[in-house]
């Protein structure tokens, strides 16, 4: 299990045990397809590498199925294959991030997790109205640092919300 | 000291959120002998239940509970007019008991997430109001203002030497004794007063067992009591240190009133009335009144002595009778008579319950009790169910990691005669803390059973029906876990059992049955897992009135001409059936039956149905031991791997051609001795790539539950282990034909077939081929 604190990226700051005002306006941003989103860092519990999946029969497609992380059971999802992007092979790069969401703990696959940035909450603005697709659902807004801009994913919808690709 | 008491610190409130769990399981230990006092010689059981409302009147005015106190009080007097009177009780004040458990209850739990009990005011109302009712019909033939005066004349005596001192010395400082309360203990001093300490020790109502527990908490009681003081003698300012004392000393008061050692109670009273004054701030903790709180401890420590060196010489004498004519290990009797497959069992299976030194039963004490000589020992602990989870699956993970260390792919092909050796013992000593773990969390059923009785005869006079409920095997132990999980089904099944399945009166004579329905409600081992049987000799279930339900609500899947008599029962557990001729409020609105079905398999349980027309219907839940861990034999199909619980395998084998027919409708079957079984593909259920499509090359699997059996084909089996079994989690939901998974050996992760699961696929499929 490789940890990738050498990248950039400070453990402790995502230690989640930490008070709400550390943690406020922290995002991790990670990369899929050369896009860079950002997630709340409240949500993130850790980041581990890639490792291996066991395959759950008949469920949702997106749910690539679970792992075993120190003797825990958590689903993956591929955040890829989420946003109706083809899969691609897995790199050293590949990461799983672990989120807890209404105390659950989800891993998603990103291509590469880039850093943990401050984006002021007067930095951020609404999504988009123009976004079509089924994309601009995850959508939560847009941060913008410098000439820079960010997506703020929107784990929930990210997590639950039903969508039907064709 | 309300004024203490309004600032809840979180030492107060773990003592309410203790009191509140004690309150809950004296109310049910306690239920059952409510039954006993239609009965003549009841005064054991009035007693205990007087002693129920009692001690929780004690606590709540200590709590500042206005209103839990007031339901005791009124409770309490009548317990107290029902214990002088000494004879059996009507209906109506058994039902009116009944109702004060219930009422407690609900205000125990409101009191275990407000902390006060203030919203029930208005229900409590009521509650007194039922109470007084009864006390009035209850009233013995002498009149109530006698009774009164009695007590009021006493009140002029009874105040014992110190309390006198306390009023004396602290006259000044204006210490005012609530009367009301003296008054009260006035009353129940009275009413042990004839009942000298001698004779009562005697007495065959007090069983050794009683004394023995009586005496072990009462040490307790008076040491926590004296260190206190101690503590308090040095550290005046520590005040949090009173109410802890008062509440020993009152439970010591309480407890030995209720044994009858009136001495002993006395002396109680009387430090309890002066650690009153200090918890008001009446009274400061002077060295003196320490002290004068300390000469009563230390003479109701002598007295305890005695009353302990009377005891162990009393039950020394037991244990001869018992010893010598059978020269067996009490220990074994017990063991014996729990589970007569015992010895098999704790080698076969890991969840049988161990050895009987690491299962904290009642009976365990009674066998090993007068052993001890001079000091007691506790014999048991409370411990919050969530450290016991906690625990559990630290010992799981344990477990999982034991299975990666030794079964480690590093490890193949070497020769490591030291390693192995010390595997196998850290295997040994893995197992019995999983095996000891697991008894933590084993109770005996009685409890639950005990809630039917009650369940039984509420319903039964609420249907004009008189039925006799016989239990038997309520020392039969389960996963607390399990347990719970049972307690639904049963209720529905006990209640459609009186309402639906005894006959009413005049037709169970016109029948030529005794006008008493039975119920036979019973619990035992039976392998690995419990078999729970609720039997009646009631109506019976007629197998042409289900299929004509059936077939109205449409839940007739199958032609009735190839169903089995059981199948055709099993119906009445189908989502919407119901054939109450008539909907009444306690069962027959078709709900229930279907919840009874989902929890049982939630547990992985099953039921199987019985019935005799006319003579009566017998209902079997079989529920596995535990849930937790899974024995089971671990298969590989392509690049995934499956876990099947061993229990369900019956034999595995590589299949010859001869064997395998495929019908014209191109169902695959295979001839094992004299069945037929079908073939499930597993890679084509789960749709995964397997190692080869070919019958002849993989393995033929055949698991059979519910005397059902079907054989399955995967690709090679990889070995057996014994595993947490572990959810997939809400996130991902049910899945077909899988019930969860386990850590293997090499860290990855097995799939659980859900073996009822495929049986039913399989006969879906079977069906749909035929049809």
């Amino acid at each position: 299990m490789q940890i990738v604190s050498e990248k950039d990226i400070n453990m402790q700051e995502l230690d989640f045990t930490e008070d709400d005002d550390t943690l406020k306006d922290k995002f991790l941003t990670f990369k899929i397809s050369n896009e860079i989103y950002a997630l709340e860092i409240g949500f993130v519990i850790e980041i581990i590498g890639m490792q291996s999946i066991t395959k759950i029969p008949n469920i949702k497609g997106f749910i690539n199925g679970i792992i075993n992380l120190r003797g825990i059971i958590i689903p993956v999802i591929e955040v890829r294959t989420r946003f109706g992007m083809p899969k691609i092979p897995y790199t050293d790069r590949t990461c799983i991030v672990v989120v807890n969401i209404n105390e659950s703990s989800i891993g998603l696959i990103v291509d590469e997790v880039s850093e943990v940035l401050m984006i002021p909450s007067v930095n951020i603005s609404a999504p988009p109205a123009t976004g079509k697709g089924t994309q601009s659902k995850f959508i939560k807004g847009v941060g913008s640092i410098e000439d820079d801009i960010k997506i703020l994913l929107d784990i929930k919808t990210l997590l639950y919300d039903e969508i039907i690709y064709n | 000291m309300s004024e203490n008491m309004k600032i809840l610190d979180s030492d107060t409130r773990e003592m309410i959120t203790q009191f509140v769990s004690e309150g809950l399981d004296s109310l049910d230990t306690n239920e059952p002998y409510v039954e006993y006092l239609r009965e003549y010689d009841n005064s054991e059981h009035v007693n205990a239940i007087f002693r129920v409302f009692h001690t929780l009147k004690g606590l709540s005015g200590f709590f500042d509970l206005k209103i839990t106190k007031k339901v005791t009080h009124e409770a309490e007097t009548l317990l107290d007019l029902i214990r002088k009177q000494n004879k059996p009780q009507n209906e109506d004040t058994i039902t009116v008991i009944f109702q004060t458990f219930d009422f407690l209850r609900d205000i125990l739990y409101k009191v275990s997430t407000d902390f006060t009990d203030e919203s029930a005011g208005i229900i409590a109302e009521d509650m007194i109001l039922i109470l007084k009712d009864c006390l009035e019909k209850v009233k013995n033939p002498i009149n109530i203002e006698d009774y009164f005066s009695e007590d009021s004349y006493m009140l002029k005596e009874p105040s014992t030497e110190i309390v006198e001192e306390v009023l004396e010395s602290d006259s000044n400082s204006g210490l005012n004794i609530n009367l009301d309360d003296v008054n009260e203990e006035v009353i129940e001093e009275v009413s042990n007063s004839n009942i000298t300490f001698e004779s009562e020790f005697d007495d065959s109502i007090l069983t050794d067992e009683l004394l023995d527990q009586f005496l072990v908490n009462a040490f307790e009681l008076i040491d926590l009591v004296d260190k206190n003081l101690i503590e308090l003698e040095k550290n005046p300012d520590n005040t949090k240190l009173i109410p802890e004392t008062f509440g020993a000393v009152h439970s010591l008061k309480g407890n030995s009133g209720f044994m009858g050692l009136s001495e002993i109670e006395d002396l109680a009273m009387d430090m309890e009335t002066i650690l009153d004054s200090l918890r008001s701030g009446d009274l400061t903790p002077e060295p003196h009144i320490i002290t004068i709180i300390l000469s009563n401890s230390e003479i109701i420590r002598n007295l305890l002595d005695t009353l302990q060196e009377k005891s162990s010489a009393h039950t020394k004498k037991e244990n001869k009778y018992i010893e010598s004519p059978t020269p067996v290990n009490t220990n074994e009797i017990v063991e014996i008579s729990e589970t007569p497959k015992t010895e098999n069992k704790v080698q076969k299976s890991p969840i049988a319950p161990v050895d009987n030194s690491a299962t904290f039963t009642p009976k365990e004490v009674d066998a090993n009790a007068g052993q001890h000589s001079a000091h007691i020992q506790k014999k048991d602990i409370r411990v919050e169910t969530i450290k016991i989870d906690k625990l559990f699956d630290l010992v799981g993970e344990l477990i999982t990691i034991e299975a990666m260390v030794t079964n480690n792919p590093d490890l193949i092909g070497l020769d490591l005669p030291n390693f192995n050796k010390s595997a196998n013992m850290l295997n040994k000593i893995t197992r019995e803390l999983q095996e000891i773990s697991m008894s933590i969390r084993m109770m005996p059923l009685e409890g639950t059973f005990n809630k039917m009785k009650r369940l039984v005869r509420d319903v039964s006079i609420k249907m004009n029906k008189k039925v006799n409920l016989l239990i038997s095997g309520a020392d039969t132990e389960m996963d607390k876990n399990v347990i719970d999980e049972i307690a639904d089904p049963l209720v529905h099944l006990l209640r459609n059992s009186v309402d639906h399945g005894i006959e009413n009166i005049e037709q169970r004579i016109a029948n030529g049955k005794s006008e008493i329905g039975t119920i036979k409600l019973g619990a035992k081992y039976e392998g690995n897992e419990i078999l729970i049987t609720i039997e009646d000799d009631g109506a019976g279930i007629i197998r042409d009135k289900i299929l004509a339900k059936a077939e109205e609500k449409g839940i007739l899947k199958v032609s009735p001409d190839l169903m089995s008599d059981k199948d055709v029962f099993k119906l009445i557990f189908e989502p919407g059936f119901s054939t109450a001729a008539q909907i009444t409020d306690i069962s027959g609105r078709g709900v229930g039956m279907d919840v009874v079905k989902k929890n049982i398999e939630k547990l992985h349980g099953s039921i199987d149905v019985d019935s005799i027309a006319g003579k009566g219907t017998k209902i079997t839940l079989r529920i596995p031991l535990t849930l937790a861990i899974m024995e089971s034999m671990i298969i590989r199909i392509g690049e995934s791997r499956y876990a099947l619980p061993i229990l369900a395998i019956n034999e595995s084998f590589r299949s010859l051609n001869t064997n395998i027919t495929v019908t014209m409708d191109g169902l695959e079957v295979i001839k094992v001795r004299n069945d037929v079984l079908p073939i499930i593909r597993l890679h084509d259920q789960f749709d995964i790539e397997p190692d080869s499509k070919n019958l002849l090359d993989g393995i033929m699997i055949i698991i059979e539950a519910k005397n059902k059996k079907v054989c399955l084909f995967a690709d090679e089996i990889v070995g057996q282990q014994q595993a947490v079994v572990k959810g997939l989690g809400d996130y991902i939901g049910k899945v077909p034909g899988v019930t969860g998974c386990m850590i293997l050996g090499d860290g990855g992760i097995g799939l659980i077939l859900d073996i009822d699961g495929l049986l039913e696929m399989s006969e879906n499929t079977l069906l749909l081929k035929v049809s």
